[in-house]
Parts: structure tokens; sequence; C-alpha cells
């Protein structure tokens, strides 16, 4: 009985000691609410097989608004505007001197930026990580896919997941696009219902879904539909 | 004291124990809502098989 407890354990942390080795930069800041300004984080787990991340650039995309980056210790933050004066791309660049020998260090990088009116949708935000090794040597990587298929040689570009404004309790929302990520969506909510179907992330609620008389698990949203949520 | 004033003061005291805390005269109709601490009873159990009330959502109702 024990082994496969032990196996399945084993494949869930290679699971995730995978996604994570993959997922080199990415949103660290959870999801961001509609046509609300917030600050967006975004996490550089890893540097490039062993070289220290020198530099990352965040491209903005048109449906986001009002970008200011703020400043940290990674190093020099730049903004690039299009000729109406809007933020196309934000980078931050290290000093030549505070490039480590190693890739040992996680980053994380913040923007104050407001998210398109449109709830339960995703933004994505491509990046370009420059790592440097210690004998000068650059290296970049692009983050820049988007709905890639599976096996796809192109990385991930960070997704920020775009959620309607909430209260602590019960939310009623009508879903305008059909949702199919409900996990990504919903991870941090106790409980979603759609009529008699309801989905969890927390495991135990998912069984006891699964055990109450006249309820059924949820796995999708269609357009249209209403939704109570509760957080 | 005279015994008309001890049967006053009797009464008085019957007549205040009788509204007093032990609910027979300020007790709450059996279906009114009141905080969870004065509902010991009522307050979130360990998961018994079903889903709890709250987090069935408003209006909703299962069968």
């Amino acid at each position: 009985m024990q082994r496969p407890i032990l196996t399945a354990t084993l494949a869930g942390l290679a699971a995730l000691v995978s996604s994570t080795a993959q997922a080199h930069v990415s949103i660290a800041s959870g999801p961001a609410f509609a046509n609300t300004s917030q600050e967006v984080a975004f996490g550089v787990g890893h540097g490039c097989e062993g070289a220290d991340t020198y530099r990352v650039q965040i491209d903005i995309p048109a449906s986001v608004s009002s970008v200011r980056p703020e400043l940290n210790d990674f190093g020099q933050v730049d903004v690039e505007t299009d000729a109406a004066g809007t933020v196309v791309a934000v980078t931050w660049t290290k000093s030549e001197t505070s490039v480590l020998p190693a890739d040992s260090l996680y980053y994380k990088l913040l923007i104050r930026l407001k998210a398109p009116a449109q709830p339960f949708t995703m933004v994505y935000l491509p990046a370009h990580q420059t790592c440097r090794a210690a004998d000068g040597t650059e290296t970049v990587v692009d983050w820049v896919g988007i709905d890639e298929a599976e096996g796809s040689d192109v990385e991930p570009a960070p997704a920020l997941y775009v959620l309607p404004v909430r209260f602590p309790g019960w939310n009623k929302y009508t879903v305008d696009n059909g949702v199919d990520d409900l996990k990504g969506f919903f991870g941090d909510a106790q409980i979603v219902w759609a009529g008699s179907k309801a989905f969890s992330v927390n495991p135990t609620t998912t069984e006891l879904i699964s055990t109450t008389e006249g309820a059924s698990a949820l796995t999708s949203i269609a357009a249209g539909q209403q939704i109570w949520v509760k957080y | 004291m005279s015994r008309l004033a001890y049967a006053l003061l009797g009464s008085a005291w019957l007549l205040l124990s009788a509204c007093s805390s032990d609910g027979s005269s300020n007790a709450k109709p059996s279906g009114a809502l009141s905080a969870c601490l004065e509902r010991p009873d009522q307050l979130p159990r360990p998961p018994s098989g079903k889903l709890p009330c709250d987090l069935i959502p408003p209006g909703l109702s299962l069968e």
C-alpha cells in the first residue's frame, strides 16, 4: 500500500519540479482584477543554464494601461514608449558589477498596471530574459509562447488571469466568455457553482461535491452562464 | 416593615424574575437568526459526507 503512495508522491514532486524549472519568468502575484490598477509581480525563478539573469524585458500589450514599474535593487528600470507616449515595454538591467558568477538568486520585479475591463480573460505579457555567464557570454531566452501546442519549443509567456472585482463571501457573476481553466481562474476561491455543478481546488470540498446528492462536478463554464463564487 | 411592604417586595421580585435572563419572556422565536456565538451547536463541523450549507449558494436547493 505504501509503494503506490510513494510513487504518486514522487510523480507529483517531479511534476512540480518540472513545471517550476520551466517557468523562469512568470506572474508571481496571482490573478488581477479587471479595470483596476494593481501591482503585478514577475518572478524570475532561474537564470539560463547556470548563468545569472542580467536583464529582463516585459512587453506590455495594448489592452494594459497605466503602466508604472517599481524601482527595486535588481538594477536600473527603463520604460519604452510608442509615439503616443504609451508604455510598450519595461526593462530591468543589472549593473555590470552586480551580475553574479552563478545562478543562485530568485528575483521579483514589480509593475503597477491597470488590467483590461474584460474579466475571465487572460493577458499575456511576453518576457525576454538575458543571462550573463561568468565569462561574459550572454544568452537570451524569449518567454513569448501563447496557447502553444503541447511539446512546443516556444517558452510560455507570463499569463495574467483577469477576474472581476470581488468581495469576501458570495459573488454572483455572468461569464461573457467560456472558461475551461477553472483551476487557473478560481484557484483561490472556496467554491464555484454554475447551476447544480460545483468546482473547488480544495480536494476535501471536491470530494464532498461528488458525495452530495444533487450536486455534480463543474469542469467548464459556458459563455453567458451565471455563476456563484465564494471567497 | 409591614406585611403590606413585604407583600409588595415579593410581588416585585416575582415580576422581575419572570422577565429575567432565563428567556421565558425575552426568548427569541425559535427560527430567529442570531450570531454563531449564541448558537454553538450550529458552528461549522468537520465534513460529514456532504457539502456544508455555507458552501451552497443563495437560492440553490439540492435534492
